[in-house]
């Protein structure tokens, strides 16, 4: 079962690039901060050069509160997750609808006890640190219930 | 071959030289949005892309990465990569799907920083895409999204794991039939359901292994296999469908409990002229068991939704209507990339699958999903003569 673990002895961390590194400079200030595009006001994830739905270039990021609810999820409870990810085990990976901005996160759920864990459920940004350069946005079950944001 | 049917219509390049802080995935966007504009066209006429892959940063189904980020889901679509004649080589590659009627616009478009990349931290790493936004949390490649499709499917048509186990006992039933198959012990519902949750909801069996193994076939005209094969197996359509979703970021298309295999049906079966019910052996992609249950919606056997008790309704098998996967598939035989699903559905068609053989099998559906759920193709074999 090897090509489907993360192989690697330790976690891989992010590699910002040329078109990630203001995502991951907010994140090192705990801001979540998704591109928005310019010309037709699209919000994209994951960072790129260009609106794929009108080519633009031009594109600013805006900051999103970080609250949304849980599309799906899935739980390791294996040696599938691969050798560095052991001690973690179990952990909750899931998708994540952003209220604000609308797009789809994919992220770690910090969820004690883990039957909480339930499409539906409302999540909040948290940030945690890494290392110095890489502070990662993961999520957890909202204290207030949650509510859309409008603004 | 003549080419005299097709012309260049649009062109363009990104600014070139040395340029620090642009992003191949940039300088390629640009040139591809600076070649519609000359040609007058809107990204979505699109229906061909080809691109070659990169030196410093090899990245997995490049083309499909390029056509998401310009919101294309083509018709076909692949890397090209013969080096320096891989420039040339597109142009032909381009003219031979539109002389086939497969594309009528084809984008071809290569871009790289090969001075200035940031990318020389993973060289020597093929780079899935998934590194930096996905595997940074934990998520797997390949089995973790199937896993998070099969918890969406579940929260929406109440799916169990029930027709999960069933489709895995089948297919190791039919590769305890096989000479050539990895798996061949039979496996009860029972131990299926025993069996651990290793990326929950997916069970030991329902996820392939890896394996080792080569697989070939051959394409010729259907006039000299009349004249030269004893049982000449046609291929009667084929068809390729996108998402506009790659691997490298699979929260949209994990999402969706319809995948490409809808759209890459609907075209294969009109370009046979047949329709679902016509489908006497069916090999499926199947990296999991899911795989092969919501490809059981999306080819057309049952309804959205529909799978699980389309499976427990004993529908699969040798005595139900519809035999799947009949040489145990990914889940037992042997991962090959869905190869074995073309050789065994062209063994079934001859009548040479042994104790595997399905009665009167004249139509073959054979299907593959690349990059998880992002791309379908779909291809239908008939025994020809029939």
């Amino acid at each position: 079962m090897d090509m489907w673990k993360c192989h690697t002895e330790q976690k891989q961390l992010p590699i910002p690039d040329e078109d990630s590194l203001i995502f991951w400079e907010g994140c090192r200030r705990q801001r979540l901060l998704i591109q928005q595009c310019d010309a037709c006001q699209t919000f994209r994830f994951p960072p790129s050069p260009m609106c794929r739905d009108c080519l633009s270039d031009f594109s600013t990021w805006r900051e999103d509160p970080g609250a949304g609810e849980v599309l799906t999820f899935c739980i390791y409870h294996s040696e599938l997750a691969g050798p560095a990810w052991q001690g973690d085990l179990p952990y909750v990976v899931g998708v994540i609808q952003l209220w604000h901005s609308g797009i789809k996160m994919l992220s770690r759920l910090r969820c004690h006890p883990l039957d909480k864990m339930r499409v539906g459920l409302p999540v909040q940004v948290c940030f945690e640190v890494a290392d110095e350069r890489i502070t990662l946005p993961v999520f957890v079950p909202s204290n207030n219930g949650g509510a859309p944001v409008t603004r | 071959m003549g080419t005299d049917a097709v012309a260049i219509v649009g062109i363009g390049a990104s600014r070139v030289g040395r340029l620090r802080g642009m992003s191949a995935l940039r300088l390629t966007l640009e040139a591809a949005k600076s070649a519609l504009a000359d040609a007058g066209l809107k990204a979505p006429v699109i229906d061909g892309v080809l691109t070659r892959n990169l030196d410093m940063d090899v990245t997995y189904m490049h083309s499909q990465l390029v056509a998401k980020y310009l919101g294309i889901a083509p018709r076909f679509t692949t890397d090209l990569n013969l080096g320096g004649a891989t420039a040339v080589a597109m142009l032909e590659q381009a003219a031979l799907l539109i002389a086939a009627k497969v594309c009528r616009f084809v984008l071809c478009v290569y871009g790289e920083n090969r001075r200035t990349s940031w990318a020389h931290r993973r060289h020597g790493q093929i780079r899935m895409g998934n590194e930096d936004f996905e595997e940074c949390f934990g998520l797997t490649w390949g089995m973790g999204p199937h896993a998070l499709a099969a918890q969406r499917h579940m929260h929406e048509f109440g799916t169990t794991s029930r027709p999960l186990g069933m489709i895995a006992v089948a297919q190791r039933q039919y590769a305890g039939l096989h000479p050539n198959a990895d798996f061949r012990q039979p496996l009860s519902l029972e131990e299926y359901q025993r069996a651990p949750l290793l990326i929950a909801p997916l069970r030991k069996y329902d996820l392939a292994s890896i394996f080792d193994g080569g697989a070939a076939y051959i394409v010729a005209p259907l006039p000299w296999a009349r004249d030269h094969i004893a049982c000449p197996v046609r291929l009667s359509g084929v068809a390729q469908a996108h998402s506009r979703e790659h691997l490298a970021y699979c929260a949209e298309m994990v999402t969706h409990t319809t995948t490409p295999a809808r759209q890459a049906g609907e075209q294969v079966y009109q370009a046979a002229g047949i329709k679902a019910r016509d489908i006497d052996v069916a090999l499926l992609y199947d990296d999991t068991t899911y795989g092969v249950l919501v490809q059981l919606e999306d080819y057309g056997f049952c309804a959205k939704g529909e799978g699980g008790p389309f499976v427990e309704a004993g529908h699969l098998g040798p005595h139900g209507g519809l035999a799947v996967n009949t040489h145990g598939g990914h889940l037992s035989q042997a991962h090959l990339d869905g190869m074995l699903h073309v050789i065994e559905g062209v063994e079934q068609l001859r009548g040479t699958a042994g104790e595997r053989q399905v009665r009167q099998a004249n139509t073959a559906l054979v299907s593959g999903f690349g990059g998880v759920l992002a791309t379908g193709a779909a291809a239908i074999l008939q025994r020809d003569g029939v």
